[in-house]
């Protein structure tokens, strides 16, 4: 298991299209050597949907919403940032379902 | 009047004209303004202050009375217009008769200012008569922003406002600051706070990277706790939304069809990017919070609020960005996924 501290790798202020950009290469980077990512947020409000899309919006594209689920483990997140995140997964899926279908 | 008082330093001159000291150094410059040396020090005659005065009474001016809002658009782009394709050299502010300003009538009037002296042209504010407007524009950062030096004392009852500031680059500690002031200012639900916060983040963002304006953006939040309102604005000079979409979707029709298309999605600038999901997200929370998001560019004007799409053609175009949150500060609902649509 690799742990990630948000608040270590990016400092107290974190949000931005750039911050989630590093953090989602970071775990792409990582994804085959390791069973799972702990992603410690640490209480740290994010309210950033460019970071969260930078990260999990994009790890869409690549995997299934049940492999993220497997591989991530979110800890001490804000329960609003946690809706926003499971917002942006959603609208991505259901784009990425929609780029599937034109390609059939 | 003795003979001493006759005559007003730089300092002094620019607070009688309400002017920074930048633009009366200009107009000096630009011998529009005659001054008196006296040893090392430069002097200005109150005589010479208000002959340029009553000169600049034949300029255009724009009048702002009562309220000054998004409604008040097509005065501001007139203005613009005017100030820019006519080369009118000073644009005159007459404030006399304005009670009230809204984040975005600040930040309009602030871009109308900037886009005024970035082309060499000239600014004057009218003061405003009401005493408690005049406190007001302190207390939301009008005068600051413009460097005029104003002492009205800031009473503890004024309305709390997140001072107009032109941000360069996206700053998440000013974030943090606005919620703090926000929350400590005004009862506020977290749900609420939350919205605020990632507009602010978003929105400033946003017009970081597809304006692509080499001039910031300007950032104005404000809250009126009579009318349960929380504002939000932020407003850039750059290419505009439809603009920022040519490449993606070069069949648009006009700007409304821009910004409504701007809203969904997966909706972005390159269709090779997976991006475009800002405005789409904010609004989705800002409805759950019987609020409302105003998008100003080019011609278009949009109003979303709950279902309704409210559409206006300005006759005049705003070229840049405006996007306007509202949100009803009692709301305690926040968007929420059911259960099924929840990965974590």
């Amino acid at each position: 298991m690799i742990n990630i501290n948000i608040k270590d790798h990016y400092g107290k202020e974190i949000g931005g299209r750039e911050a989630g950009q590093r953090l989602r290469l970071f775990l792409e980077d990582n994804w085959s050597s390791t069973d799972r990512f702990e992603v410690d947020f640490d209480q740290n409000k994010i309210a950033s949907i460019s970071f969260f899309d930078e990260v999990f919006g994009k790890l869409v594209f690549k995997y299934a919403p049940s492999e993220l689920k497997t591989k991530l483990v979110l800890k001490n997140i804000d329960p609003l940032d946690k809706e926003l995140l499971n917002s942006v997964i959603n609208d991505r899926s259901k784009g990425k379902n929609k780029t599937d279908e034109n390609l059939k | 009047m003795d003979s001493e008082s006759k005559v007003l330093n730089v300092n002094e001159a620019s607070e009688f004209l309400k002017i920074s000291r930048a633009m009366l150094y200009r107009l000096i410059k630009d011998g529009q303004i005659k001054t008196i040396k006296i040893g090392d020090l430069t002097k200005i005659a109150i005589e010479e202050l208000e002959r340029f005065i009553n000169a600049q009474s034949q300029q255009p001016a724009i009048k702002v009375k009562g309220v000054w809002s998004r409604s008040n658009l097509e005065d501001a782009l007139l203005a613009v217009q005017r100030a820019t394709d006519e080369k009118v050299g000073l644009v005159i502010i007459d404030l006399s008769e304005a009670v009230f300003v809204t984040p975005t009538g600040l930040a309009m009037l602030c871009s109308i200012i900037d886009r005024t002296t970035w082309r060499g042209g000239n600014v004057r504010i009218k003061d405003p008569q009401n005493e408690e407007f005049k406190v007001f524009l302190k207390s939301i950062g009008f005068w600051d922003y413009l460097h005029i030096a104003t002492s009205p004392d800031i009473p503890k009852n004024i309305e709390p406002n997140v001072q107009l500031k032109r941000l360069q680059n996206l700053d998440i500690a000013l974030t943090g600051k606005l919620v703090e002031f926000i929350e400590s200012s005004i009862s506020v639900s977290p749900g609420v706070s939350y919205v605020l916060s990632m507009a602010h983040n978003e929105l400033i963002e946003n017009a970081m990277v597809h304006s692509q304006s080499r001039r910031g953006c300007l950032v104005c939040a404000q809250s009126t706790p009579k009318s349960k309102l929380l504002r939000l604005t932020v407003l850039d000079e750059g290419q505009g939304i439809r603009s920022s979409l040519m490449e993606s979707y070069p069949k648009i029709e006009n700007d409304i069809a821009a910004i409504k298309l701007a809203v969904q999605e997966g909706v972005g600038a390159r269709k090779t990017e997976d991006r475009g999901l800002g405005l789409h997200e904010i609004l989705k929370f800002v409805k759950v919070n019987d609020g409302e998001l105003t998008i100003i560019s080019g011609h278009g004007k949009v109003i979303f609020k709950r279902e309704e799409v409210l559409e206006e053609k300005l006759k005049t175009n705003w070229s840049g960005t405006i996007v306007e949150v509202r949100l009803n500060q009692d709301k305690e609902s926040f968007y929420r996924l059911s259960s099924e649509e929840r990965t974590f």
